[in-house]
């Protein structure tokens, strides 16, 4: 480990897991062995080879069975983004005889936006419907923007900004209903929301192992038995065809694993992390005048997210001050993104620039502790008072920074 | 701390110095909100364009959303600095860089040359500072629609006592009155409580006898047609003084004047057809054989320009708009003129449509400009900057916070910034600011704050942005405009301490005002040569 690491270590608090996770210690000591001892092609016909063979086929059957479906029908990726790609593509081209219409929702992660943007380019139709004020799509507008040329639905499982989780049991009956296959990105939402594919209508899901405490550049994708895809990745035919490339057996090995504590272990994170999350919301919203939270309060909402904005001030700042004190968050500012562009999960709910500005995502994880929230709560009210003195905006005074509607 | 910001930001950023109001200020600057346009910018009200310091309270300005909506409040500051003229196919726009305009920021990458790449990036309002030539301007079009099936005569003319015939107390808003409507634009002049005039070319046999049929069957009235052929002229006229009275109210009298009534603006588009296919075939053009076809219309009257230009993008037609001075040419003297071009194909289309022309293009120019979803997409052609020292001006607008020029959207304010002086013997003794803005806006708010304390006022009006910026050990690029703001701010603090002890602010260096006959570039949908742009006759 660095020395610059040592020391600081103790007192930080990292409320930023939807961005990444810390990889379960567990979870690394399964893996290692597959770097300098059992490192061997899983396509090799060698002991060696077999070897590392199994160990996948191990890492596919866990991951079946986190998803209530067995191993065959789990295709390893690099991660979420490949996952949403591989399903989105590949089923749209599979499907273009048959239709080119394609209904997605305005709050999806860029994976899955820019991926319908550029079929856009190449001929499908794409529908992207809107969000309530707390981020649900409803199942009426899938309904009505449901046609005969539709022949793929997307909807995330739950939102990385908001925590909202989206009725996606009910939106893949519709979906089932109309004849497309339905197809979620669960990278937030697995191990934190159960996800059978037995009793849902999903005919694929993307995940990915950093976001559960596995490493990074890993995923699978969930493809339902008879799904037909076009590979984005061609080569020597791995993964049934459908992902070229030599098997990243440790990181493989990492996802197994880290499904497999993240759902053995489910049920008590998701109530440790439910009720930190509550004391931060309550706290924060409590401590600070002005603050609103974004996003639905009740079982809609992800057990590791808590998202606030606050009035007058810019969350840039808020971010900055906040890892000072050792606590690391993020915002859907514009200032903090190369783009200058306020996030358009938060436009999309109907907030102002200015509200957009003021945000700040907090997102757990099983190793947070109550301890680490209320440090937070005490140390999140003077942050945002000092900022607010500098602020030229106050109470009372009708402030309209741009904003676009 | 964070990896973009320098220590030295990160020192201003954590621990700001001067943070706070001075209450009795000497002096007080603020940028980003809220004024911002030059004076002479021409704002788009309901159904007219107006110069921007013209505009008053209550009065209902066009917003980014395509409807009208209530200004609040209108602002004015002296100003002196850097003003960007912006200029696409409609217009050009005079106004600080730190305003902020509904548009696209086009992406580095090849593909977004193509139209269809291009139509993927979602629009924003950005800083003019940050926009570049070629970067997509939006322009949104009049959506509401208010369909009139009669038009009241008797408001107008009832008062008049003369034995003229007397005429019908309505008549109906059909094809035939639209037609007439956009005949007399075009090529209609009054004698005042006595006749109306519509000349036209001698071989335009049947828009003359188009007219005489409309006045037949919509008033009861016989014109009389008077060919001149030494002119090559033929006359329509009507003597009736209500009617001439009717028209003269409605549509303006001398060329300069016309406009078309506030109602004819709302029709449904459908109807509004009809009024463009009378003006066209009276001021118009359509050259669809040459080189690169067009079609184009031209006027001395701005208001009727503005409004065929909203006519047309009703249509989905797209226009480009030029101004020419007034010239005199062959011993004829031209009066200032507004022109308006179409050039490309799918627009010509619709316009043959209108025209019932028959239409022998295909869609296979490039598309620069495009209409969608209630907005035009339209280039930004060239940018300019200079030096200018007057009068900037700004609206409050309820709800929408924006407003509309002749050429393109602009927003109320942006960013927000206060810079408070105190100021003796022409030195500034206290600095403080005030700021809503991110970890660099904050920095450069206090590294000003610390550059300009103790120094003369002279002093204080060089520190420039650079200086700001380099002080702090650089900053990001995409946070170089918070560097902008408070140097400004700065600046403007001074020039307010100025004005209220009576002094002049001093011009920055190169100052000058901007040249009224700039020939901005166009983009290839509009080159145009006097020639083809000459109404026929």
């Amino acid at each position: 480990m660095p020395p610059w690491i040592k020391g600081e270590l103790m007192d930080r608090v990292y409320f930023d897991n939807s961005a990444t996770t810390k990889v379960d210690p567990r979870v690394l000591e399964e893996m290692l062995p597959f770097f300098t001892d059992n490192y061997g092609n899983a396509s090799s016909l060698h002991s060696f080879g077999r070897d590392a063979y199994d160990a996948m086929e191990l890492a596919r059957e866990r991951t079946g069975k986190a998803l209530g479906t067995a191993a065959r029908d789990i295709i390893f990726t690099s991660g979420g983004t490949e996952s949403d790609n591989l399903a989105l593509q590949g089923a749209a081209y599979a499907l273009a005889n048959k239709g080119r219409h394609i209904i997605t929702s305005m709050v999806e992660h860029h994976a899955v936006l820019h991926t319908c943007q550029f079929l856009e380019t190449q001929g499908f139709k794409v529908t992207y419907l809107p969000v309530d004020a707390e981020g649900l799509v409803s199942v009426e507008s899938l309904r009505n923007a449901m046609t005969k040329e539709t022949t793929l639905v997307s909807i995330m499982a739950a939102n990385n900004e908001i925590g909202t989780i989206q009725p996606i049991k009910d939106l893949a009956e519709v979906a089932k209903e109309g004849g497309a296959l339905f197809h979620t990105d669960a990278v937030q939402a697995m191990t934190k929301v159960p996800l059978d594919m037995s009793k849902l209508k999903v005919d694929m899901l993307s995940l990915s192992a950093h976001k559960v405490h596995g490493p990074k550049g890993v995923g699978a994708l969930y493809i339902r038995k008879g799904v037909k895809l076009r590979p984005i990745i061609y080569g020597g035919g791995h993964e049934r065809g459908l992902r070229s490339s030599t098997e990243n057996i440790p990181g493989i090995v990492g996802l197994g694993k880290a499904l497999e504590l993240g759902m053995s272990e489910m049920e008590e994170s998701v109530a440790k992390m439910s009720a930190i999350r509550d004391r931060l919301i309550d706290g924060t919203l409590k401590a600070v005048p002005r603050s609103y939270l974004n996003g639905p309060r009740d079982e809609k909402r992800l057990c590791n997210n808590a998202h606030f904005r606050f009035d007058f001030i810019e969350g840039e700042g808020m971010i900055l001050h906040l890892d000072m004190r050792g606590f690391a968050a993020s915002t859907g500012s514009a200032c903090s993104t190369k783009s200058l562009e306020p996030s358009h999960v938060l436009r999309s709910l109907g907030l102002k620039h200015e509200q957009c500005h003021g945000s700040l995502r907090l997102s757990l994880s099983k190793f947070n502790t109550m301890d680490e929230a209320e440090r937070f709560i005490t140390t999140i009210g003077p942050i945002v008072e000092n900022l607010r003195k500098m602020s030229p905006l106050k109470e009372g005074v009708d402030y309209n920074v741009a904003t676009v509607h | 701390m964070s990896p973009q910001y320098t220590e030295k930001v990160m020192e201003h950023f954590t621990n700001p110095h001067n943070v706070g109001e001075i209450p009795d200020a000497d002096g007080v600057g603020q940028v980003g909100n809220p004024v911002c346009l030059t004076e002479g910018t021409l704002v788009q009200l309901n159904n007219h364009y107006k110069e921007i310091e013209s505009v008053e309270d209550g009065e209902r300005v066009l917003t980014h959303e395509g409807v009208f909506s209530t200004v609040l409040q209108c602002s004015v500051r002296d100003y002196a600095g850097t003003i960007l003229r912006l200029k696409n196919k409609l217009g050009t726009t005079d106004m600080t860089p730190d305003h902020l305009v509904l548009g696209i920021k086009k992406p580095k990458e090849q593909r977004y040359n193509h139209a269809r790449y291009k139509k993927l990036l979602t629009p924003d309002w950005h800083h003019a500072s940050e926009l570049e030539p070629r970067d997509i301007a939006l322009y949104p079009i009049l959506k509401e629609t208010r369909d009139q099936e009669f038009f009241d005569l008797r408001t107008v003319a009832d008062r008049l006592t003369t034995s003229a015939v007397k005429l019908p107390d309505r008549i109906p808003v059909n094809d035939e009155f639209l037609r007439l409507a956009g005949y007399y634009l075009a090529e209609g002049s009054v004698v005042p409580d006595a006749s109306l005039h519509f000349s036209f070319h001698i071989d335009e046999t049947e828009y003359q006898e188009d007219v005489v049929r409309i006045f037949e069957r919509l008033f009861g009235l016989k014109p009389s047609i008077d060919r001149r052929d030494a002119s090559n002229a033929a006359c329509v006229s009507v003597n009736n003084v209500h009617l001439a009275r009717v028209f003269e109210t409605t549509f303006g009298r001398g060329s300069a004047n016309k406009h078309i009534p506030d109602f004819m603006l709302f029709l449904p588009p459908e109807k509004q057809a009809y009024l463009l296919k009378g003006l066209w075939r009276g001021d118009g053009y359509i050259n669809l054989f040459r080189k690169g076809p067009r079609a184009g219309y031209a006027t001395v009257s701005m208001q009727l320009a503005g409004q065929v230009k909203t006519l047309l993008l009703r249509q989905g037609i797209i226009p480009s708009v030029d101004k020419e001075s007034g010239v005199v040419r062959e011993n004829i003297t031209h009066l200032e003129a507004h022109r308006i071009h179409v050039g490309d194909a799918s627009s010509l289309k619709k316009l043959c449509l209108i025209l019932e022309i028959e239409c022998p293009l295909s869609d296979t120019r490039k598309e620069h400009s495009w209409i969608d979803g209630g907005f035009l997409y339209t280039p930004i052609t060239s940018i300019e900057e200079y030096q200018f020292t007057g009068k900037v001006r700004n609206f409050e607008v309820n709800n929408y916070h924006s407003y509309v020029t002749d050429s393109f959207t602009t927003h109320n304010c942006g960013d927000m910034m206060y810079i408070y002086i105190k100021v003796k013997d022409d030195i500034l003794t206290d600095v403080k600011f005030k700021t809503f803005g991110c970890g660099a806006a904050i920095a450069t708010s206090s590294m000003v704050t610390d550059l300009a304390k103790g120094k003369t006022l002279e002093e204080g009006l060089k520190i420039t942005r650079k200086d700001v910026a380099e002080s702090l050990g650089g900053l990001p690029p995409q946070k170089m405009h918070c560097s902008n703001l408070a140097a400004d701010a700065l600046h403007e603090a001074i020039h307010d301490y100025l004005r209220k002890v009576g002094r002049e602010p001093p011009l920055p260096p190169d100052a000058k005002k901007p040249h009224e006959d700039d020939h901005c570039e166009v983009d290839e949908d509009s080159p145009i040569t006097i020639e083809d742009s000459v109404p026929k006759k």
